[in-house]
């Protein structure tokens, strides 16, 4: 009740981490990084080639909550409309650290994947898929276990379990029954099938225009193992080889202890950096920037637009200049660090609005050592 | 020459021969470990990110047949404790640690055995701190898993570059992978509405932040020491370090990191002698 009585705000807006709920991400400010994204994405909507798109910046940049905002439902279905095409099918997974990447990389897109949906949403499609997939390489096996993947008469859990390699003797009988003689096999099958399988989701256009998969985290390919490093290299490029058309991947990589963009050629094979087609930079963000994206921020904050005027409160230009020039050049995770904090402080004091005043008897608690 | 090995070199050993092939060919050189070490070493060795993940039970069974190993290689004749008192005082070291235990037994095999002693560690404040005693009284030499795996490399016909170049990373592995969780848990962690009063505790989690993306690991583990010991002061920041506790313990520097990294390349760029 605090924030709504004292600032006429829903709660306090400056978060550290993204939200996870898909009705409180929203975007503010920054709109030339918005506006890459989203003619990235336009752009893998309405032209076939599939494409690797790099995400840099420091801890706190906002990569995380780019995923998140253009992996809603609503603000793709926005883009495919401009398009003229049908919704991306989006899936965000983080990179796996542990020994056994491609299995894990394999299990995280899988879960991910709603099969009883997928099956709904292609089942007048179903026969001109099968021919479709029948054209789509020369593995017979892996084209029975797409088929099956589509196939309403193969029950769910059933095949879940096969794809995750834990079906037992009956659901084996059963699926030989479709063509499938034999388990999964992580170097040679995992990326073939989900090629297959997200080909088929593309197909025609008909109900999704283009797979979106979102890698965060990717940095951690510089803590994994040699032979585990070349292993996700190759799966990724093999999902790109095997996917020509509407799949469209973004990495997203941060600035850690052990990672620097100037490094990653010694982490990311030839072969998929030739496939890297632009970079997106989250810079350490300018003083006009902040400014917008606060003022924007706290207007999708506000609860009754009418009661305050200045588009900044409960602050002031001035005293946000002022906090800022304090913070120097900082991650926008800083700022909303200090910000938030500042509200959290001015809550518990009762305190509106915030002002120079306020600030400055609060210095030390808002900016801290060194951020 | 009698080759001695500390806990943490030995947990690293554990966690990265997966087919048990660096056992077999560490069997062929002469080494020795304290009972102290082998204890902290049992104490330890599923300890590793426990509280994040458990260390995988499937494994536990594989650890303990190798351990079996390491406890035949315990220096039973305890006669080397005859030494404590002098080298406590020429070391000018109160602590009875197992890094102490193994110099005094370096001080005791180097003296009585006329042996020149190789020490592998690779917590950094004990290799600063004995190096100079061991090269000052001539009993030999501190090294760390790198050297180890090099060695054992030059050592061992079955053992090829590939397996050099697997091992390295594996090792680098080892620590990177703690490294990355605690700085993703630091960049993180939210300071909680009860401590935004307390600027001793947001400089506190600057610091650390600041220190572990810059990778000064020797300031990560100094800060987590205050942090340790005024945990009630700092009690929600010591809960996300706590998990990390035997990182800290291994006590490594960011110096041994780009090590392991720069001799991951020297097996290509400058190869080993092997005849």
């Amino acid at each position: 009740m605090s924030y709504q009585e004292l600032f006429n705000l829903k709660s306090n807006p400056f978060r550290l981490t993204p939200a996870i709920s898909s009705q409180e991400i929203i975007w503010a400010g920054f709109p030339i990084i918005k506006d890459k994204f989203h003619s990235r994405i336009k752009r893998a909507i309405k032209v076939p080639n599939s494409s690797l798109i790099l995400n840099w910046g420091e801890y706190g940049s906002g990569k995380t909550h780019a995923a998140r905002y253009f992996g809603k439902e609503s603000v793709l279905a926005e883009i495919s409309v401009e398009a003229g095409e049908k919704i991306p099918y989006f899936i965000f997974v983080t990179l796996p650290k542990g020994k056994s990447p491609i299995e894990d990389f394999y299990t995280n897109i899988v879960d991910k994947l709603d099969i009883a949906n997928l099956r709904a949403s292609f089942d007048l499609l179903n026969t001109e898929l099968n021919n479709y997939i029948d054209l789509i390489g020369d593995n017979v096996f892996i084209k029975n276990v797409a088929k099956a993947f589509f196939n309403n008469d193969i029950e769910e859990n059933l095949f879940r379990r096969y794809l995750y390699g834990s079906a037992n003797a009956a659901d084996n009988r059963a699926l030989s029954n479709h063509g499938i003689q034999r388990v999964l096999n992580a170097d040679t099958d995992y990326s073939k099938l989900l090629s297959v399988i997200f080909s088929c989701l593309t197909y025609k256009g008909s109900v999704y225009s283009s797979v979106i998969l979102w890698i965060d985290e990717f940095e951690d390919i510089a803590i994994l193992t040699k032979v585990n490093g070349d292993k996700t290299n190759s799966f990724l490029r093999e999902l790109l080889d095997n996917t020509p058309n509407n799949l469209l991947i973004f990495l997203n990589l941060t600035q850690s202890a052990l990672f620097n963009i100037e490094d990653l050629g010694e982490y990311i094979s030839e072969a998929l950096k030739s496939r890297i087609k632009d970079r997106i930079n989250f810079e350490l963000p300018k003083e006009p920037e902040i400014l917008k994206y606060v003022s924007e921020l706290l207007k999708a904050y506000i609860i009754d637009d009418l009661t305050e005027s200045d588009i900044y409160f409960p602050f002031n230009e001035a005293l946000l200049s002022q906090i800022l020039k304090d913070l120097g050049n900082v991650s926008l995770r800083s700022i909303n660090e200090a910000l938030g904090t500042l509200v959290d402080l001015a809550e518990s004091d009762r305190k509106t609005p915030i002002d120079f005043e306020y600030y400055t008897a609060n210095k030390t608690d808002v900016i801290g050592w060194k951020n | 020459m009698q080759y001695i090995i500390d806990a943490c070199t030995v947990i690293n050993l554990l966690h990265i021969d997966e087919d048990e092939f660096l056992l077999k060919n560490l069997q062929k050189l002469e080494f020795s470990i304290c009972k102290e070490v082998y204890d902290e070493i049992n104490k330890n060795v599923f300890k590793k990110l426990q509280k994040i993940t458990p260390y995988p039970k499937e494994r536990h069974k594989e650890i303990e047949i190798k351990l079996n190993y390491f406890r035949l290689c315990i220096h039973r004749d305890e006669s080397y404790k005859d030494l404590d008192e002098e080298v406590s005082e020429l070391l000018n070291y109160s602590k009875k640690n197992g890094e102490y235990q193994s110099m005094l037994l370096s001080f005791y095999l180097n003296t009585f055995n006329r042996t020149r002693v190789i020490f592998y560690t690779d917590d950094s404040p004990a290799q600063k701190k004995f190096i100079p005693y061991l090269q000052h009284h001539k009993i030999g030499y501190i090294e760390d898993s790198v050297d180890l795996l090099i060695t054992l490399y030059r050592h061992n016909d079955g053992f090829s570059t590939t397996d050099l170049k697997r091992f390295l990373s594996l090792l680098y592995h080892e620590y990177a992978s703690e490294i990355s969780a605690l700085e993703k848990l630091l960049q993180n962690f939210e300071i909680p509405k009860s401590e935004i009063r307390n600027s001793e505790f947001s400089e506190m989690v600057s610091r650390l932040r600041y220190s572990i993306n810059k990778l000064e690991l020797e300031v990560v583990a100094k800060l987590y020491s205050q942090v340790k010991e005024r945990r009630n002061k700092y009690s929600s920041i010591f809960e996300v370090l706590i998990k990390f506790s035997d990182f800290f313990r291994s006590n490594i520097s960011s110096d041994f990191l780009i090590k392991i990294n720069q001799h991951i390349e020297f097996v290509d760029s400058r190869p080993f002698y092997k005849f």
